[in-house]
């Protein structure tokens, strides 16, 4: 059996997907193929690791971490058959670079709701030099895809055989098709601003000076209106108090933020606000419950 | 005969006979004499075919090339001996091992066209061979690159190594996802050279083991993986240590592990250019590793160039 490619794919396009199939032999493997033709078995993302936590129990632990690229946020998840990647993540300490390398997963709890998530065969913390490569990666080959998804939506009728004669491979044509036959004509125009997005990423020119490396955790959908990821000067204050507060590594706790933030003259309602919307710009997370920690 | 039907296997045209194939006899006179056996010219044209292209089982097959190197040698076929003459032959596409089994008295340099030749793996790696049935044209010099030029190693996307079915002297650049088991410090059987297991050959039993160092790693490209196998000479230059180095250190650990714990650091998630031979089996591709660095790649100016693509397209 050859073993399956890994995938270098961003959040935004990995988490758009709903369609499983099966290969074929006597065991055969499962895909998850995304609305641009992907048809992913095992993925080699490297991203943030924004947090770490235990969501089965002390006696059957499962953990699970979020890895944030600059389009969106993977999960990923490590229970007792992944003795070694569980190990490591348990030992992580957020926020830091990690590479994973992983089976595809999805999860539907009713019709019409999915999620996609990692099941990890490796997991290592690395460097930003790595995580860049990775974006690099990632963007070259979403950018394969979208010139093949292209053609394929000029093709009438659109067929394997008539991508691989214009010099699609066969594997990426054959996951065109399934992805044309599910999603109907998806909008490239989205996954090209992704790809502008990434490469953005990479470049200092387009990087906002508050914040080298920082990834941002929501997906931002082209449509919608991204909020400016300069903090305000309230939410600065915040930030501020945050970090001071933040002496164990562990987070500021809510008590304190609360306190320090009434000492200098900001109410209750406006810390909240400003916390929410810090949140949102995914300058600070919630490591645990209760306490704050920026990014 | 009616009602045949004709197929492609693997680049060449096979006439098939079925349930609904007619076969009569025909009179003797009806063809020509035809004298089969070997040394007999292919029946039909050859396929012209670049070295980039040579599959397994292709025959009849034409190829214009540069000998890049010969020598001969006297092997033993069904008990006789035998000369062959083999070396390396290139095009603008790549270059391949060849095996001729007639002296056509080749020299290095020189610009062939070689009609009527097959491929057949050798080590798990396609290779071109010919014999009395092939006929060689020598052409000018100047129509192919020269040798320097010619004698590069090509650099490959995994894929296609994984549809050529392996090939002499590439080049691939991906990234080391994983260290397989029996990577870092390991004994071997000193009868067989097979790495011991639990202190066990499988074959010889419980054998006192020589050290050695190597990598077998997962090497992905994003089109496809390889298992990439690293030596002694190049796991000591990667980790700059040497074997004794190594052996000093796992007995202070009481544990070799601790020799792999530290290639995995050094080596998983990075990207790096391996050159070497790649072989094919049912097992997927292996390369052995002849020569191989971390890549250092200029990530902002790519992203420059790609995005300015973006833009320019757009």
């Amino acid at each position: 059996m050859i073993r399956e490619v890994a995938w270098r794919l961003f959040a935004s396009e990995y988490n758009d997907a709903n369609l499983e199939t099966e290969g074929t032999g006597e065991r055969p493997p499962s895909y998850i193929v995304t609305p641009l033709g992907a048809k992913v078995n095992r993925v080699f993302v490297v991203g943030v690791i924004t947090d770490v936590e235990n969501v089965g129990t002390d006696g059957q632990p499962m953990w699970r971490a979020r890895v944030s690229d600059p389009t969106g946020t993977f999960h990923v998840y490590a229970g007792q058959y992944q003795p070694e990647a569980a190990a490591t993540l348990s030992k992580l300490k957020p926020p830091v670079f990690g590479a994973i390398v992983g089976k595809s997963r999805i999860y539907s709890p009713q019709p019409g709701t999915t999620y996609t998530s990692i099941r990890p065969e490796t997991i290592k913390a690395v460097d930003e030099t790595v995580r860049d490569f990775w974006i690099l990666e990632a963007c070259r080959s979403l950018r394969k895809r979208l010139d093949a998804m292209g053609e394929a939506q000029k093709m009438d009728p659109l067929t394997k055989e008539g991508l691989v004669k214009i010099g699609v491979k066969e594997a990426i044509a054959d996951g065109i098709v399934q992805a044309m036959n599910h999603y109907g004509r998806v909008d490239l125009s989205r996954y090209t601003a992704m790809l502008a997005e990434g490469l953005r990423y990479l470049l200092p020119e387009y990087r906002e000076p508050t914040a080298p490396g920082e990834p941002v955790v929501e997906a931002a959908a082209p449509a919608k209106e991204e909020p400016p990821r300069e903090p305000d000067e309230s939410e600065a204050k915040v930030l501020e108090i945050i970090a001071s507060l933040d002496k164990d590594g562990k987070g500021a706790p809510w008590e304190g933020i609360l306190e320090s933030a009434t000492s200098k003259g900001v109410s209750k309602d406006s810390l909240e606000e400003s916390i929410n919307t810090l949140l949102d710009k995914g300058l600070i997370y919630e490591p645990i419950l209760g306490r704050m920690k920026k990014i | 005969m009616q009602n045949a039907y004709t197929k492609e296997y693997r680049g060449q045209v096979q006439v098939n006979f079925g349930s609904r194939t007619a076969v009569a006899k025909e009179a003797p006179t009806a063809l020509p004499e035809y004298k089969p056996g070997v040394g007999q010219p292919y029946a039909g044209k050859p396929t012209p075919i670049r070295v980039v292209d040579l599959r397994e089982g292709g025959s009849n097959v034409a190829v214009t090339a540069r000998i890049l190197s010969v020598e001969r040698r006297e092997v033993e076929v069904d008990g006789a001996p035998k000369a062959v003459f083999s070396g390396v032959l290139a095009d603008e596409t790549g270059k391949t091992q060849f095996s001729a089994w007639k002296d056509f008295t080749l020299k290095d340099d020189e610009v062939l066209r070689i009609e009527g030749a097959y491929v057949k793996s050798w080590r798990g790696i396609p290779q071109i061979s010919f014999d009395e049935r092939a006929t060689i044209t020598r052409l000018k010099p100047d129509l192919l690159p020269p040798s320097e030029r010619l004698n590069i190693s090509p650099r490959m996307w995994i894929e296609d190594l994984a549809e050529r079915g392996g090939a002499a002297d590439v080049t691939v650049r991906g990234i080391l996802i994983d260290l397989r088991e029996g990577s870092g410090l390991v004994y071997r059987c000193p009868e067989c050279r097979r790495v011991l297991r639990k202190g066990a050959c499988r074959l010889h039993g419980e054998v006192k083991g020589e050290p050695d160092l190597r990598v077998k790693a997962v090497l992905d490209d994003g089109s496809g993986a390889l298992t990439a196998v690293f030596d002694r000479e190049l796991t000591e230059a990667l980790l700059d240590k040497t074997l004794d180095i190594c052996i000093a250190a796992a007995k202070e650990a009481m544990s070799t592990e601790i020799v792999r714990d530290e290639l995995a650091d050094l080596l998983v998630a990075q990207p790096i250019e391996a050159r070497g031979n790649v072989t094919s089996d049912d097992y997927g591709l292996m390369m052995i590793v002849e020569t191989a660095k971390l890549l250092k790649v200029d990530v902002q100016a790519e992203a420059r160039e790609m995005l300015e693509g973006l833009e320019g397209s757009a």
